[in-house]
């Protein structure tokens, strides 16, 4: 279901899943299963390029894949609570990572909700 | 055996440069595939005084920089290579670091996974963030750097020179000699 981040907490800390604009989307979406399957509560943020490669490259529907998850936010949600390293996720995945999205997280660039979450979650000690 | 060349326009000076050469490569035997980034048009009007529209006209192709789809962003896409010129400091930044937030970031990218030659072409004489990337460029295999002197505006002998040099990694000396001339 897609809800907003704020309309409830979840009963344990979320995995992040970031699924971004280059090749691979399937094992995203194969990790948003999975993660279901066990269980465990997702947050999804999925870039314009993700949802666009998602058409390309299965016969999924991007929408489809949202409901997958147990949030979604949108990649310009600056304001979600992950934006911040001070909210406890169970950590962050981005499957597929674009070399985009590599290079703004190196270099801490953040323009939209994966590359800060990604920088919030290298400050927390899951990352170490 | 179609020969395409990408041309990334983006906006520091070095406008004149830049046009010389479309008008220059439309006399070669092969396809031009332009993307101007979204400062270019401003620049090349306060630079030049042409309309940036005349500009695109002299390629054989046209890209939107938003768009990331385009066939210029795949590596399986043959061209010769790149060349960017104008490039500003904020395109070579993007390019060193492998943000490639619009098309002409992507291609550039894409050039360099392919090691295919690609000229950056930019003004000045640059120094602190914009001087360590273009140490980091420097090492890629097939990067070429060129720096474009001040005053140009005006001095066609000279444009002219820069843009022969711009090409000369291409060899396309073959095409001229076939294209009579």
């Amino acid at each position: 279901m897609t809800s907003s981040p704020r309309a409830g907490r979840m009963e344990s800390d979320p995995i992040v899943v970031a699924i971004t604009g280059a090749t691979g989307v399937v094992y995203g979406i194969r990790a948003l299963e999975a993660l279901r399957e066990a269980g465990v509560p997702t947050l999804l943020v999925m870039t314009e390029w993700g949802s666009r490669t998602i058409v390309a490259e299965t016969d999924r529907k991007p929408e489809d894949v949202r409901e997958l998850a147990s949030e979604v936010c949108d990649e310009n949600e600056m304001d979600a609570p992950i934006a911040s390293g001070s909210v406890l996720t169970a950590g962050m995945m981005i499957a597929p990572c674009s070399m985009k999205s590599l290079a703004a997280i190196a270099h801490g660039i953040g323009q939209n909700l994966v590359h800060r979450a990604a920088e919030g979650s290298c400050g927390s000690p899951r990352c170490r | 055996m179609v020969l395409r060349l990408v041309i990334g326009f983006s906006d520091g000076p070095g406008a004149s440069v830049g046009i010389r050469l479309l008008q220059k490569l439309r006399s070669l035997p092969l396809e031009t595939h332009l993307v101007m980034s979204a400062g270019a048009d401003a620049a090349i009007a306060q630079q030049t005084g042409m309309a940036a529209s005349d500009v695109r006209a002299l390629a054989t192709r046209n890209y939107d920089p938003r768009n990331q789809a385009a066939r210029i962003s795949s590596g399986s896409y043959q061209m010769c290579g790149m060349v960017v010129v104008a490039c500003g400091e904020s395109t070579l930044a993007c390019i060193a670091i492998g943000y490639a937030d619009t098309l002409l970031h992507r291609a550039a990218d894409v050039t360099m996974k392919e090691a295919r030659p690609l000229i950056l072409a930019m003004h000045g004489a640059p120094s602190g963030a914009i001087e360590q990337h273009l140490r980091t460029l420097a090492d890629v295999p097939k990067v070429q750097l060129r720096r474009l002197a001040d005053g140009l505006e005006g001095d066609q002998s000279a444009i002219d020179a820069i843009v022969s040099d711009l090409l000369e990694p291409f060899r396309f000396d073959t095409l001229l000699v076939a294209a009579g001339q």
